[in-house]
């Protein structure tokens, strides 16, 4: 009796289709805008369509940089600069460790880091019982 | 009821009734009618040999006439071949076969299907500027001539446009493909698409009446 | 989860969220999650956090009805705390069976509050189908039957969102020969706006996606059966992985055939994916593990209406509804009979003719 790893339903594996260059043209644009106006983008790898080949290849050309960094709320969510800096790869996961989020944000830092105000005026209100 | 519930639903079933009605009705109402008796004395008595025979030869015209009618015989013979191919292969016509009567076979190619479907429409749509170009035709065709074209080629049509998904929803094209069907299941029994199955009593009995005489034909 | 003490919600959702917990990041994960489920670009993500922080919690009252709950565990998950059960963190959720503390007098009674209190604005949710039959006593809560609950609590809403299949479309209750008289919320309720999330259950990211969209944006696009088109616009046919098996004229004929093992498409064994409009091909179930073709069964359609009377999950699509046997045979007797009659007359016409 065959077991349930053993029935064959994954397609074969596709080469890149270009897809990687596309992003890597596409962050020029990106960098530039954040040169000049300050303002950051993200690029949601999920909705494009892009084969794991060409995740590889993106992974490959953007390279590993200096900065990492690790959010364990529910599921854990990882931030990495990658060789270009300004350039972060950012993964979420679920509460199962699969990916339910992967983005390519341009920023000085990923948005999901800096920590917002209402947070700050949290921890002032709570630090005051230390007194 | 939505459109594709009633066509396929109750929509199928009493077309199919009235084919299936129809068809037994005007079969058995020709092959009983009164013959005429032929007094003259028989060559050959034994005549089932020439129905059987001319029932076949009748797929291919005299040498005679091959050339004259070679348009007419390449553009008939694309257009049942390509229906052929469409109506019994395609797998999910060959599973409301093998729901109907429990027979299937393997089926071809999506691909293959709409070539066949496409070469059907393109030999129809020449038959058609033929019968409205040549003036005998013209001249003798009637209203269920046409008629007969519209109600074949409706099917094929819908059925090609359902499957490469055009004009959405889906389902409506679906539910209007089924129905050309269901309209031409009805309009079979009473029109000259009654030759789908009158052509074999009838080529049987020319057949057999000239074997009589002793003439192969 | 609001309990009974809680009255008025003045702070805003994003001062709420940390009081209890959640963090700014966890809820920009979930905002990013959701926008990228949804097609919507990253910036969106942004809008959608900031836009509900700043906000008062939506009043939410969740309306269970003659249902089996596989809505409320499909997108709660007892188990464990999933991103997507965070919705019910942004909202006020004033009313919900299964998730709330309280019961009886005391939980109709918060419902009433909230009514009261949010009227014109708050959001009413609903799963399960409503009875109609003998004045609707198959279902009631608390003595209100479903009908009269419904009708009550509808018109204060500002939105309704009928979740799953049986509050969108009637699902299973509504099956031949449908003894409660079952009935969809649309059928009842004509002048609100009705978002329906069909499934049965719908996929966990698709209910949550469509409600973060209703609490930021406002009401998605619609098709014709009132169904966000981000989530509900493809068929499964026309997203399935198995897709080029179809065209191939690859079937798997039974479920352990040489086919099935291969990875066929299982259009013979009765996959209604060529009619079910539906995220599951691309979005997936349990976090994009899989969804039911990928392990080898057929899609049922259960986000259709009417799914269960559509000729049987393991008849083929176009099998099952061409009559009866004994029909065709009928007519084969009736037609031949009538041949026979009209052959008879000709005769007899004919005969009389020559003389």
């Amino acid at each position: 009796m065959t077991t349930l790893s053993e029935i064959p339903v994954k397609m074969v594996e596709m080469s890149p289709t270009g897809m990687a260059n596309v992003i890597m043209s596409e962050l020029k644009g990106h960098l530039q805008n954040l040169l000049e106006s300050g303002q950051g983008h993200s690029i949601d790898l999920l909705s494009l369509p892009m084969t794991d080949a060409d995740v590889n290849e993106l992974a490959d050309y953007l390279g590993v940089g200096e900065v990492k960094a690790t959010i364990n709320n529910i599921g854990s969510s990882s931030l990495r600069e990658t060789a270009y800096p300004g350039v972060w790869w950012v993964t979420h996961y679920g509460d199962d460790n699969k990916v339910i989020a992967e983005l390519i944000e341009v920023a000085r830092v990923p948005g999901i880091l800096v920590t917002h105000e209402d947070e700050i005026r949290h921890s002032l209100e709570t630090i005051e019982q230390y007194q | 009821m939505s459109l594709l519930e009633f066509a396929r639903g109750p929509g199928l079933e009493w077309s199919l009734i009235i084919l299936v009605l129809g068809v037994f009705w005007r079969l058995l109402g020709t092959l009983l009618l009164r013959k005429k008796q032929d007094f003259s004395q028989a060559k050959q008595e034994a005549t089932a040999g020439g129905a059987v025979r001319t029932v076949f030869n009748r797929f291919w015209p005299k040498p005679q006439f091959t050339l004259k009618i070679s348009f007419t015989l390449f553009m008939a013979y694309v257009m049942h071949v390509g229906l052929f191919v469409v109506v019994f292969f395609y797998a999910p016509h060959i599973l409301v076969i093998e729901d109907m009567t429990g027979l299937s076979w393997p089926g071809l190619p999506s691909g293959m299907i709409m070539f066949a479907g496409a070469a059907t429409i393109a030999s129809m749509i020449a038959l058609l500027v033929r019968r409205m170009t040549n003036p005998v035709l013209r001249t003798i065709s009637t209203f269920g001539d046409y008629a007969a074209w519209l109600v074949t080629l409706l099917p094929v049509l819908t059925g090609l446009m359902a499957h490469a998904h055009m004009l959405e929803p889906y389902e409506t094209m679906l539910a209007l493909h089924m129905l050309s069907v269901e309209l031409l299941f009805v309009w079979f029994p009473f029109s000259k698409l009654m030759h789908g199955v009158l052509f074999i009593p009838s080529r049987a009995q020319l057949g057999a009446a000239f074997e009589r005489r002793g003439v192969k034909i | 989860m609001t309990d009974l003490k809680h009255e008025v919600i003045e702070e805003t959702l994003g001062q709420s969220l940390i009081k209890q917990g959640i963090t700014r990041r966890t809820f920009v994960k979930f905002c990013t999650t959701v926008a990228s489920a949804m097609a919507l670009p990253p910036a969106a993500a942004q809008a959608m956090a900031d836009t509900l922080s700043k906000a008062q919690r939506q009043s939410v009252i969740w309306l269970s009805f003659q249902e089996c709950t596989g809505c409320t565990e499909s997108i709660t998950r007892s188990h464990k705390p999933s991103l997507e059960s965070l919705i019910f963190d942004f909202v006020s959720l004033d009313y919900h069976h299964t998730l709330q503390a309280a019961s009886g007098e005391a939980a109709e009674k918060a419902r009433e509050q909230a009514m009261e209190k949010h009227h014109g604005k708050y959001i009413l949710i609903v799963d399960g189908s409503i009875p109609m039959k003998d004045g609707g006593v198959y279902s009631t809560i608390a003595g209100i039957t479903n009908l009269d609950m419904l009708k009550q609590v509808a018109a204060g809403a500002a939105a309704i969102v009928s979740v799953g299949t049986c509050a969108a479309y009637g699902g299973l209750p509504h099956a031949d020969p449908n003894p409660t008289g079952a009935v969809a919320v649309s059928d009842i309720i004509k002048d609100k706006p009705i978002i329906n999330i069909p499934g049965c259950p719908p996929i966990p990211v698709v209910i949550t996606g469509v409600l973060a969209h209703v609490l930021t944006f406002g009401i998605p696009e619609l098709d014709e059966h009132g169904r966000p088109k981000v989530f509900y616009g493809d068929t499964i046919h026309d997203r399935c992985y198995r897709r080029p098996f179809y065209d191939k004229g690859l079937f798997a004929k039974g479920f352990d055939d040489e086919g099935a093992r291969k990875g066929w498409c299982l259009y013979e064994v009765g996959c209604k994916g060529p009619v079910t409009y539906n995220a599951c091909a691309t979005t997936k179930w349990n976090n994009g593990t899989s969804f039911p073709i990928q392990s080898g069964h057929g899609c049922i359609g259960c986000s259709e209406p009417d799914f269960w009377d559509k000729g049987g999950f393991y008849k083929a699509l176009p099998q099952g509804s061409w009559g009866t046997a004994e029909g065709i045979a009928a007519a084969a007797a009736v037609g031949a009979a009538m041949g026979i009659g009209a052959a008879a007359m000709s005769k007899t016409h004919q005969k009389s003719g020559d003389s």
